[in-house]
Formats: structure tokens, sequence, C-alpha cells
């Protein structure tokens, strides 16, 4: 379990690590966490890899009119203790507390995280369901990508060979709204063997939009714009009157040493369920504060 | 002063909670580790591995990989062609041995076996050769599933053996006629424990240095038997004992997987010697998942029988172990199966007993010893049975087994499979964890946190364990080498310090803090001024090393006994230096005293008139201050536990929950009481491991699925309770000290305990808690073929 050879840059500016990514197989990196269990397997072997570490303008968080940008080199722990994302995305505090364990937490990056795409992971199902937008640049030129976009299956995303993810863009959101978020594991700190979470907005007891984003139950983290539509303009205080299949039209797992398939489908809709009763009571709750 | 009171004013060491000594260099990072030693023109050795469970080798290409520079040569088994293979013989009758050569000559019978051997200037450059080297397989079937391979000899590992069975043992005791009696019921089932990894922090790691000048071999090695290992490479080598000195550094835990012989061992040692250099192997994550011996994988069909009243009348088992594809060194793959079956009548009077046991060999990864032996498993069976046989008869857990508890005064007493059970306090322990106002706690819990999002249950289970097992019975069963007694040196050197010195080989349990404890209490001196030496065969040449809680009691009686020798030495010095009568002295943390007169000496003073000072001490007085003995207890100690887990089941999830746990345990007169509580803490952590979480998964193929520490669920601090402990001391007074072991006892009792919680947990449904671990999956089998709900 150790790496062939790679040459290594540490690139001080953006433009250094975009230049040494023009060679070919080069691979960015930045905290390590998925990508150095890779190359000590030989199942990645990058010729260089280009360490973004010292690139200071990534690791910002900044507070803007309509979003939050969090810079891809923004650590997990960095975003948990972030009292903009603390104020704005609670959610992404408490998801990321479910991420592994402190040490982990400590060195592994957004960027590394949604590069890596694991759909059980907390940072790509929290960037899918909050309607993200990744800025991402080439030596060349810069784009911004949808993260439904960005995510295309296990493991694999849009993102181009000679490209860097830059930040990521959180809409913040306008209305009252209510969170939630439910990761079932094996053992404390695991990747999810099922997670979900949802944030619904709430207008007068009418909930007015809502997200729903699952892990663990697919390719990417997958959206259930069915349950979304569902439960729009409904009253908080109803019976949505949603079916296990309505839960489960939109999901796609596999089995695998952790769980089987079947195990998450039957764990899948209550997790859902949980998630959207735990949303509105979280804003019941906000209110009464 | 009077004698008495000075006596009282002597400190005992024995039964402090002293700090470990050796806890500032772990805790800090300054313990040195094989790994750790580097030096100059060493080499690195990487293995080709089999990726295949079972297959003919048709040929190695490794010409581009030689090409390479930083590689010095790729070896095969024809470079090896003048070592013995491994074979572990047995005395035990229908055993049939297994025979590896230390690199695989024409077949593989498993994934992780070694092909080929990478001799290269580092790890690096070996790994890029081993993609370079191509290995062609003529595919066999797999020997996969034990039941299969028993019944079926089409498909034969060892074809020499003529069967995949390579030991078939029964034992009866008693008679059957209770069949026929009408008031007799029975509690039966088919239970299996999942095979798992011994998991150390450390991976093992070998280096030898060969010494061209005087050809003297050290090989460090992270191993937890330095005696056996020079014993077993001097044969295999060809060398005398006294050219290879095994070295067992820092060991980063064992559990068993460091307790026997490799063949990465052998190769190491050969081929320093062979290529006049340091030799190193490190391995990996991945190969110790492949390669470090594996524990259980056992299928065990069991029935109780007993009275209207819960009262035993017998037992009765059949066991079938999965031991992979080779039989250990110096074990045998029969030691896990046969303690099974030896053990299933465990600490309760059954007059009746009738066992059978089978070894089977497949082309899985060999087993060997793991923390608790066979006993983890025998004792889940049969608490199981025991609380399957309660609740069949309405009867309380504890009134079932206070009635069938071997009561004291009837010790020894030999149970259905030959054992001998000594001073023990079963029935105390049980009492002791009834009446604690842990018990009382957590039938609070139960009652209060009834609720419809939990499922809410306690279990118990009670064992008994042969601890430091002397001369007269095998550790493991038939095993030719005896590991019945151990050695201690103790000497004082020029300066007056002490030292102590051990063939046991610690590997984290605190023995150089628990030996200091026990000389110092025998001298008279401070504990911290005591330097313990220990995995050195050239320093201690006899004895085997640290395994089957051995080393307090073997190693603390040889202490003892070479203490008393030693401090016979000091006093007769002394009594000359303080002219008095080795009566009227008393020596207290380091001060030797006379009683009668004010006069007194330290260490210092006492060596230096014995080794430098030449005119104080007549000649005959200077005999130097050195004593050695050996410590045989004869037969085991008997130590025995009662374990109570609460534990909480999620009705969504699925996933349970250790809340809380008590061990209530006698393990003789406890040495060090928070070394005691933390071996008990970390043997519960991996009971709690085999109950809940660890499993190691082979596929149809023979592939292992779970081959990294995601895929291998080991718990984390977040899935361990606090573990309450409470000890009873009941005493063996034929043996030293009075100690007995008690390192694996929380293994041994805890998944039995936490399965008993389980299937309380779930009493309301019609349900058999027979496999570990009981995880979400586990749980969603049964609810999803109805049982649960």
């Amino acid at each position: 379990m150790k790496p062939s050879k790679f040459a290594y840059v540490n690139a001080k500016t953006l433009d250094e690590a975009l230049l040494s990514l023009k060679q070919p197989e080069a691979k960015i990196i930045a905290g390590g966490q998925s990508l150095v269990p890779l190359i000590n397997y030989r199942l990645s072997q990058p010729s260089t890899l280009i360490d973004i570490s010292s690139i200071i303008e990534l690791s910002q968080i900044s507070v803007q009119d309509h979003k939050l940008e969090i810079g891809s080199l923004v650590t997990h722990n960095q975003a948990i203790t972030s009292k903009d994302i603390t104020k704005f995305l609670p959610i992404i505090s408490f998801a990321l507390e479910h991420t592994a364990h402190k040490t982990i937490r400590n060195s592994g990056t957004i960027g590394g995280s949604a590069a890596h795409a694991d759909p059980s992971a907390e940072w790509p199902l929290l960037i899918m369901l909050l309607d993200c937008s990744i800025n991402i640049i080439s030596y060349k030129n810069s784009r911004t990508i949808l993260a439904k976009d960005f995510f295309i299956s296990e493991l694999t995303t849009d993102l181009k060979e000679d490209e860097i993810i830059k930040s990521f863009n959180f809409p913040k959101i306008k209305q009252n709204y209510g969170w939630s978020f439910e990761k079932i594991v094996q053992r404390s700190g695991d990747f999810a063997l099922f997670s979900a979470g949802s944030i619904i907005e709430i207008d007068h007891n009418i909930i007015i939009n809502s997200k729903l984003c699952v892990g663990g139950a697919g390719e990417t983290p997958i959206r259930l714009s069915n349950i979304e539509a569902i439960i729009k303009g409904k009253n908080i205080e109803s019976n949505f009157d949603i079916t296990n299949d309505q839960f489960l039209s939109l999901l796609n797992p596999t089995s695998d040493e952790h769980a089987s398939m079947e195990y998450r489908l039957y764990i899948g809709p209550q997790v859902i369920r949980n998630v959207l009763i735990n949303s509105i009571q979280n804003y019941k709750d906000n209110k009464n504060d | 002063m009077n004698k008495d009171k000075k006596i009282l004013m002597r400190p005992k060491y024995i039964g402090k909670p002293i700090e470990r000594f050796e806890d500032s260099k772990y805790l800090s990072g300054n313990a040195k580790y094989t790994s750790d030693i580097n030096i100059d023109k060493m080499l690195q050795l990487v293995f080709v591995r089999s990726d295949e469970s079972h297959a003919k080798i048709k040929y190695i290409e490794y010409k581009e990989a030689l090409k390479l520079e930083g590689i010095i040569d790729v070896l095969t088994f024809k470079d090896f062609s003048e070592l013995n293979q491994i074979t572990s013989p047995s005395r035990m009758s229908n055993y049939f041995a297994t025979y590896q050569d230390v690199v695989a000559k024409n077949k593989v019978r498993y994934v992780g076996e070694i092909i080929a051997v990478i001799v290269a200037k580092n790890r690096y450059v070996g790994e890029d050769a081993l993609e370079l080297i191509e290995v062609d397989y003529e595919s066999l079937d797999p020997v996969i599933d034990p039941e299969e391979a028993a019944s079926n000899n089409k498909i034969l590992l060892h074809e020499n053996i003529g069967s995949n069975v390579i030991l078939e043992r029964s034992f009866s005791h008693g008679t059957k006629d209770y069949i026929k009696s009408k008031n007799i019921k029975s509690v039966s089932g088919k239970f299996k424990l999942s095979r798992k990894s011994p998991i150390a922090i450390e991976n093992r790691c070998y280096l030898s240095d060969y010494d061209i000048g005087s050809g003297n071999i050290t090989l460090y090695s992270s191993t937890q038997i330095p005696g056996v290992i020079r014993d077993a490479l001097s044969k295999i080598l060809g060398i005398a004992g006294n050219k290879i000195n095994v070295k067992a550094l820092d060991v980063g835990g064992g559990f068993g997987g460091k307790g026997s012989l490799y063949p990465e061992e052998i190769i190491v040692t050969y081929l320093s010697k062979k290529l006049k250099k340091p030799i190193k192997w490190t391995s990996d994550r991945l190969e110790d998942f492949l390669t470090t011996s594996q524990a259980f994988e056992e299928i065990i069909e069991a029935k109780l029988f007993f009275d209207d009243d819960g009262k035993f009348i017998s037992l009765e088992g059949d066991v079938i172990g999965n031991i992979g594809a080779y039989s250990i060194f110096p074990w045998t793959g029969a030691l896990e199966p046969v303690q099974v079956i030896g053990f299933l009548p465990g600490p309760y009077d059954i007059k009746n007993f009738h066992g059978n046991v089978k070894c089977v060999v497949t082309s899985k990864s060999p087993t060997g010893p793991y923390r608790g032996v066979g006993r983890p498993a025998a004792v889940f069976v049969l608490e199981r049975l025991v609380d399957m046989a309660a609740k069949s008869i309405s009867m309380d857990p504890f009134t079932i087994r206070m009635k069938n508890l071997i009561d004291t005064k009837n010790l020894p007493y030999r149970i259905g499979s030959g054992i001998i059970w000594n001073d023990a306090g079963f029935k105390e322990c049980l009492e002791k964890s009834k009446n604690s106002n842990f018990f009382k706690e957590i039938i609070d819990i139960k009652n209060k946190k009834k609720c419809n999002r939990t499922w809410i249950g306690y279990g118990i289970s009670t064992y008994a364990e042969l601890t430091g097992i002397g001369s007269k019975i095998s550790v493991a069963p038939g095993m030719p080498i005896n590991t019945g007694s151990e050695t201690a040196t103790i000497e004082i050197d020029g300066t007056g310090s002490v030292s102590g010195i051990f063939a046991i080989a610690s590997h984290g349990q605190g023995l150089e803090t628990t030996l200091a404890q026990i000389i110092a209490d025998e001298i008279g001196i401070k504990p911290e001024d005591i330097k313990i030496t220990h995995g050195d065969t050239s320093k201690a040449k006899h004895g085997t090393g640290t395994y089957a809680s051995r080393s307090a009691v073997i190693g603390g009686g040889a202490a003892i006994k070479t203490a008393r020798v030693l401090r016979k030495k000091i006093l007769k010095v002394a009594a000359y230096l303080l002219e008095t009568d080795p009566n009227n002295i008393e020596i207290i943390d380091g001060i030797i005293s006379s009683l009668n007169t004010n006069k007194s000496i330290n260490f210092s003073e006492l060596a230096n008139s014995v080794y430098s000072d030449m005119e104080t001490l007549p000649v005959e007085l200077r005999d130097s201050l050195y004593a050695k003995e050996s410590y045989d207890p004869i037969f085991g100690a008997t130590t025995t536990a009662t374990h109570i887990a609460l534990v909480e089941i999620d009705k969504q999830t699925l996933k349970v929950k250790v809340l809380k746990y008590l061990v209530s345990e006698d393990c003789g007169k406890v040495i060090n009481p928070m070394i005691v509580d933390g071996q008990v803490h970390g043997g519960v952590a991996q009971g709690i491991g085999v109950a809940l979480l660890e499993k190691i998964n082979y596929d149809n193929q023979g592939q292992l699925t779970t081959a990294n520490l995601v895929d291998y669920k080991i718990p984390t601090a977040s899935e361990i309770p606090k573990i309450d402990v409470v000890h009873t001391e009941h005493f063996l007074p034929e043996n030293l000290g009075q100690f007995k072991g008690m390192g694996e006892g929380g293994t041994i009792g805890a998944p039995a305990a936490i399965a008993n919680a389980v299937a309380d947990a779930l009493s309301d449904y019609n349900i058999n808690i027979n496999e570990l671990p009981v995880n979400q999956e586990y749980l969603f089998q049964l609810l999803k073929n109805g049982e649960i709900r």
C-alpha cells in the first residue's frame, strides 16, 4: 500500500496550480482524506500531485447578499465552527458533525469531498440539497455548474481533468424554514447506510417550497422532487399521505458489505418521513423562540 | 522500634492502582516498535501474494520486475528449497498435520498466500515491481463452506490428508438415559460465530539483522512469543539458538494475532542470513487482514436438557470449526474449535455431556489464537441456551444460573469435557452482580425507558476460564511444547539498582508495572526503581511469551520465587554490614535497616560493598546479587465472571446500542486494580465488536471482501458504554501470589451477555439470537421473515 511514483507541486497560487494541472495525469490534492487511500491502493496513479492547501483564497467563507460562498479548501471542521454557516445554513454544521471523526474533519475539505463524489457522504448531499452551484476554473476559462449537473454517478463528476473547484455558492433561504438531517450508520463516523436532509420553507403554516435529498440511495445524492411536489402548498398540520412506494420511486440503492439493498429500501421511507416531520418541528421550535 | 509496628509501615504495592510506568512513552509517541528501527543497508521485502483462493500456479513471470532500479531480486519457492515446511504437530489422535511451504510451491490455498518474494531497496520500488509480476493460475474449486467441505471429499485442499477434516474428536461423560425420562425438557439451536480479525493497531513487522562478524542473527519481531519463535527458527534454519536473538520491542497489541509463527518471519530471517543484509518487512493493513491469523468461525449445534425445576441434566454439542487453509504453528488449527467443545459445559453442574468437534480446512486465511480462544463461542452458545431454558419454564435468569452453578464447596470439579475447575467464586460473582447498585439502576432504566421508539433488555453471562496454565495441561490440545513455566531473573548491579528480566513479552498489558509491583513487595523497594526487561531471548533463555492469560500468573509467580531467593542474599550481606541477624532486618522502599539498632544502608551501599569495595565484606559474602528461578503452577487457575449488559434497540433502524455494562469478576489477587479494570474494559470493547460489528467476510470464490477498516468495523469509543467492574478475590492457595489470569475475560463474556440482552429486548417475539454479530442487517432479516413485530 505505497503509491506509485509521482511528482509533487506545492502550488502557492491558483494560477500555479492550474498551470501544473495541464500536465497529463496530474491530480489535485487538498486534505487527502479520499485521495491518499486511493493512491496507496494504486487505484489512482497520478503523475503529479498538486497540493493546493497553501492557496489562501480557496479557504474563505464569505457572506454575500443572496448566498454564502464557501471556498473549496474549507475543511469540515472549519464549516462546523463557522458562525456564518451556523447562522444562515445550520444544517451544514449539523450534518458535518456526522462526517467521520475529528481528525478527518480537520483535514477533509468541501472541494475534496465534492470531487470524490461519494453518494453516502455528507457534503455531496448538502450541496445537492441546498441547490448549490459550483464555481469551477481552468487555465483557459471558468464556469459555474449546478449541483444536479455536477454529480454524474458514484465517484464521477462533471469536473474536467484541467479544472479545479474554486468555490461553492449556497443560496440563502429567504423564507422562514425548518430543517432536519438524519443519518443511519452501523458505527459512529461511518459513511451513511442511508441519509436524508430536508429544508421546508413555510409561510402561514403552508409549505411554499421544500428541498429533500437522500444519500446512500443511489449513484449520487438524490433530490426527491416527487415528494417536494406532493407537499408543496400543504398545511404543515395536514397529513401528507405519502406512501412507501412514493418515497421509494426515485431511489436506486444497491447492496454492499454494509447493508443490503432491501435494508436501505426498508429504512429509507422512515428516515425521509422523519426529516419531513422534524423539519416542521424545527420550524415551529424556531418560531417559538 | 517495635518490630510489628515497623512491618506495618512497610508499604504494599500489590493491590495499588499505580499508574503504568510504560504509559509516558506510549502516550507521547516515544515507544519503539520494530518498524521504527532502520539499519544501514537495510533491504525491504514485498510479497507477491495469491489472488486466488485455491489454484495451481502455472508460472510466475518476473523478468520485467528485475529490470527496475532498486530491485535486488525476485525469489520463488526454488530459492527456499532448503527450508522445512511449516507444520504443527499434535499428540491428538485423528489429527492430520498440514504442511505449508514458506513460499508456495505449486498450489495456493488462500488469497494472500506468498508466491514470490521481492527484495527491494525500499517498499515503494518493491510495489512498483509487484505490478510487473504476472502469475498464471489454473483455478481450482474453492473450499468455502465448512459443512460441505467436511462431508464432501471431491474437492480436497490438502490431497495428502484425503479429507478436509484434520481432526475429529468426541467427548462423552455420563449417560444418555435422560432421553427416556418423562420430565425432561430441552432447548436447542444452531449457532454461528462469524470469523473475525484480531486487529492490533500495529501491523506485524519483522526485521532481521545478520552480523557478518559473528554470524549472529537478531530478529526484531512484533511477536507475543519470542521464545517460541527463537526455538522454531533454530530448527527451521538449522542454526543454534544462541546464534539467534528474537527481540520483541514495544509491540502495539497482539490479541493472539501475533501469537503464532508466520512465513514472513522465517523468510526475513533466512534472507538476512543468505544475503548478509538487514532485511525488513512491515505489513500494511491489507496484508494484515489477509494474512494475520483470524478467529472463530464455528457452527455449533447444541442442546441443553433440564427438568421442570430448571436443573440441568445434560448438554450435547456438535462443533464444526472452519480453521482456514493451514493448521497454524505451534497451536494447530484445532486450538479454537476443540476449546469450544471443551469449555462448552461452562461453570455449571451438568452430569451428562456429549460433544463432538470437527476441524475443517477451507481456502480461507488460517485461523489462530484470539483473545478468549474457544470460550467466546462456547459461552455464547451455552449462555443463550441457559436463557432459552429459563424462558421456557418462566424462570428468572439469575435463579436458573444460581441453581446450576457449581458450588464452591464442590470444587475442584471436573466438567464433562474433562476440564477441572478449582477455587473460584462462581456464585459469588453472580450474586455480587445481582446485588449491585448497577443492577438496580438497569432495572430502573429498563422500566422507565419503555417507549415506542426502542426495545430495551438486559442480558447476563456467567463463565469460567482456565488461566495461568501449568505443565500438566496443554494450552493447545496435544501440543508438544511445554508452556507451563516461566523464568525470572532479578539482579542488582554495581549502583544498587534492581533489574527484572522475563521471557514473557508485554504488548500493552502493563506487565512492566505489575511485575515491578510484585518484586517491590517481595524485596522491599519502590516499583518505579525496578527495571523490567522482557521479550528478549538473549536475556531470558527460556520461556515462551505472553498469551493465554498466563503472564501475571506464571511470570508473577516466577518473580516472587526469584525475589525471595535474592532477598535472602541481600539479608545475608546486610546482616553482616548491620551487625545483626537476617531476621532482624527490614527493607522498606530501598532502605535496609536493623530492627534493633538505628543502623541502615541503602541499595547503593549494599552493592558497593558486594561489587566494588574489597574491604568491607569477606570474600565468601561477595556472591553476586543475582537470582534466577522458574515457576510452574502445574495446573491452571480458574477465573470466573458474570457480565451484565443493558442494550437498547432502535425500532426503526434496528441498531443495537449497549447502554450500560457490568463485569463482576474473580481474578484472584488483584495486582493493580487500574490495570485489571483497563484489561476488562478493553476485553469488553472487543467483545462488543464480536457481538455487534466485526465480521470477516469471504465471498463464494474465497475473496476477502472486508479488507479495510471501513468495511471491517471495529468498535470506536462511541460504541463503548461506561463499564463498571466489581472484584471478588477467591484465592488458589497453592499458587504463588494467588494471581489468576484475566486479560481475556472481557472478550469471553461480552458476546454472550449482549446476545442475551438483545434476546431479552425482543422477548415478546419468537426469535432466537443465534448468530453474531447482531447488526442492523441481521435484525432486518429476522424482521423480514416476520419474526419481529
